[in-house]
């Protein structure tokens, strides 16, 4: 790993820094700051990451529709990196909005759970996005994969609302605005923003790692393939003895990629 | 165009008839679903009424998942996707096929279901026939409409085992929700308001749901 | 006061696990990518394999 003293702080680092610091100011927030409520005592304070929590999945899940979106138009799989990127951070927000959730349903209502519309809602949610990652792990190859999440994300997607609105007619004892001072509206908002921050961060980290495991992958299909093409890696082409006079670079991408461009099943003439 | 779907109707009920076994099963398995839930009724009989919605619409819906499972049962096994693709039918075309057998599939379940919940709980399910039609046939097309949609994209998964009741059970909840609280609505004999709200949300489900099933549908099988 | 507690922390220690998840992944795709590099380099050198018997 590089020494501490070559770190360049550029964007990057700017970035996460501002997205921790933040994070624990908002913390700091609900800790310190936030007033203690009269009925609930301390347990109210959870409302902070709850609602934080349930903003991030569903947002998590909209940035994985949109990026499935965007996949199966263009057929580059930068996109699929964003959507398994959301969607992992996506299942941890919902599953820790369920939590929360529960938790503080236990100290006002002195129940664990309840079948209350948002409260639904959320779980299908939490199931979408688990079936969505099954999913994901049962395909290995990349386009494939990609493509066959993708129409699981936008079914998924068109899905949301219709379950928001079949749960909200069940019945409902979920609090729609708690009555909060303007104080804690405050320390809300900054826990929104701050957890917000933090996950953005995380998913731009994430997204890059799957990016190179990606590449890592497609290096070791290459290395394993033996020489030519999977010896000399690190060689730069121009060292390289037994080269024909004039002849400056080796193309280096001698194995036909396979794209994510579909033989659509009508063609009756067969595909590549 | 519709001839070819008549084509895609005819190729799978005929080789239904001809043993793929997946009615039978699914019949089966909603007999036994039922015969469990009717030994509960009677323990509560007076809360038989709240609960038959709820109840019938589950055993529909375990049983006739997994009927849809199958649906692509022949083209995941015997390769038949080469021959489907030699026909000059668009993938539109085969969904809406599927959809229309798996509408069928469901409807014939129902007619089993119904009538022995009807004769082993004693609930006035057959009360209203023109609603409870209305509330199945709409139910129906909904689960069928995603059901075909998912059980193509797990097809295309080697080892998908119960991939498509896993990915079917959530996104389905809407219609199974809207379909049992129908039906309980349409039991009390409170056709009102109410039980108009959950019509109309099981008619948006079938439309959307089918819609996007029929765009999407080619982006599921591709290859 | 134990509620809030124990929210607290599950988040927390949730978070924790994947920031943590995240950086064993990270070493693990640079020691890979380190094989990775050595073994692309034995291939490039064939003629060092022991010579075969006749």
């Amino acid at each position: 790993m590089k020494p501490w003293s070559k770190t360049t702080f550029g964007f990057r680092q700017i970035g996460c820094t501002l997205a921790v610091v933040l994070a624990a100011a908002a913390l700091a927030a609900v800790f310190f700051v936030a007033p203690t409520e009269r009925t609930m005592g301390p347990a109210q304070k959870i409302v902070y990451v709850h609602v934080a929590m349930a903003w991030l999945a569903l947002a998590g899940f909209l940035l994985v529709a949109g990026a499935s979106v965007v996949y199966l138009v263009r057929r580059d799989l930068r996109y699929d990196d964003w959507a398994l990127a959301a969607a992992e951070l996506g299942w941890l927000c919902c599953g820790l909005t369920l939590v929360t959730g529960s938790l503080w349903a236990r100290a006002a209502w002195g129940t664990w759970w309840t079948w209350d519309p948002r409260l639904t809602a959320a779980f299908i949610l939490w199931c979408i996005y688990s079936g969505y990652l099954v999913l994901r792990s049962n395909v290995e190859a990349p386009h494939q994969r990609a493509r066959v999440a993708a129409v699981l994300a936008v079914v998924g997607a068109l899905d949301v609302p219709l379950v928001v609105m079949a749960t909200r007619w069940f019945r409902g004892i979920h609090p729609a605005s708690p009555g909060m001072e303007p104080l804690m509206r405050v320390v809300l908002l900054l826990g929104v923003l701050g957890f917000t921050a933090f996950f953005a961060m995380l998913l731009t980290r994430r997204r890059a790692q799957i990016r190179l495991e990606r590449l890592l992958a497609c290096l070791e299909q290459q290395v394993e393939a033996g020489p030519p093409f999977g010896a000399g890696l690190l060689t730069p082409p121009t060292s390289r003895h037994g080269m024909w006079h004039g002849q400056e670079t080796v193309p280096q991408r001698l194995v036909p990629q396979r794209s994510g461009r579909p033989s659509s099943i009508r063609d009756p003439r067969g595909s590549s | 165009m519709a001839a070819k779907l008549w084509w895609v109707i005819h190729k799978d009920l005929v080789s239904e008839w001809r043993g793929r076994q997946a009615w039978p099963a699914m019949l089966v398995l909603g007999i036994a679903v039922v015969l469990v839930f009717s030994f509960q009724m009677d323990l509560l009989p007076q809360q038989k009424p709240a609960l038959v919605g709820g109840l019938l619409w589950l055993a529909v819906f375990f049983a006739g998942i997994f009927a849809l499972d199958r649906s692509f049962a022949a083209e995941r096994e015997a390769g038949c996707w080469d021959g489907l693709k030699l026909y000059p039918v668009s993938p539109s075309v085969i969904y809406l096929g599927k959809v229309i057998v798996n509408v069928a599939t469901l409807s014939a379940l129902e007619c089993v279901l119904v009538p022995l919940f009807v004769a082993l709980a004693d609930v006035p399910l057959l009360e209203r026939p023109g609603d409870l039609i209305l509330i199945a046939a709409l139910g129906n097309a909904g689960i069928a409409a995603v059901g075909t949609l998912l059980s193509a994209l797990a097809a295309g998964v080697r080892r998908s085992g119960n991939l498509t009741v896993l990915l079917v059970l959530p996104l389905t909840i809407p219609v199974v929700l809207a379909a049992a609280e129908a039906t309980r609505l349409m039991v009390a004999g409170d056709l009102g308001p109410a039980w108009w709200r959950w019509v109309q949300l099981l008619a948006a489900f079938a439309v959307v749901f089918t819609t996007a099933g029929t765009l999407l549908f080619e982006l599921a099988v591709e290859e | 006061m134990t509620a809030f507690a124990v929210a607290y922390l599950v988040v927390l220690g949730a978070v924790g696990l994947y920031v943590v998840r995240l950086g064993t992944r990270q070493r693990r795709l640079e020691k890979d990518l380190a094989a990775l590099a050595a073994r692309s380099d034995r291939n490039e050198t064939p003629q060092q394999a022991p010579p075969q018997a006749a």
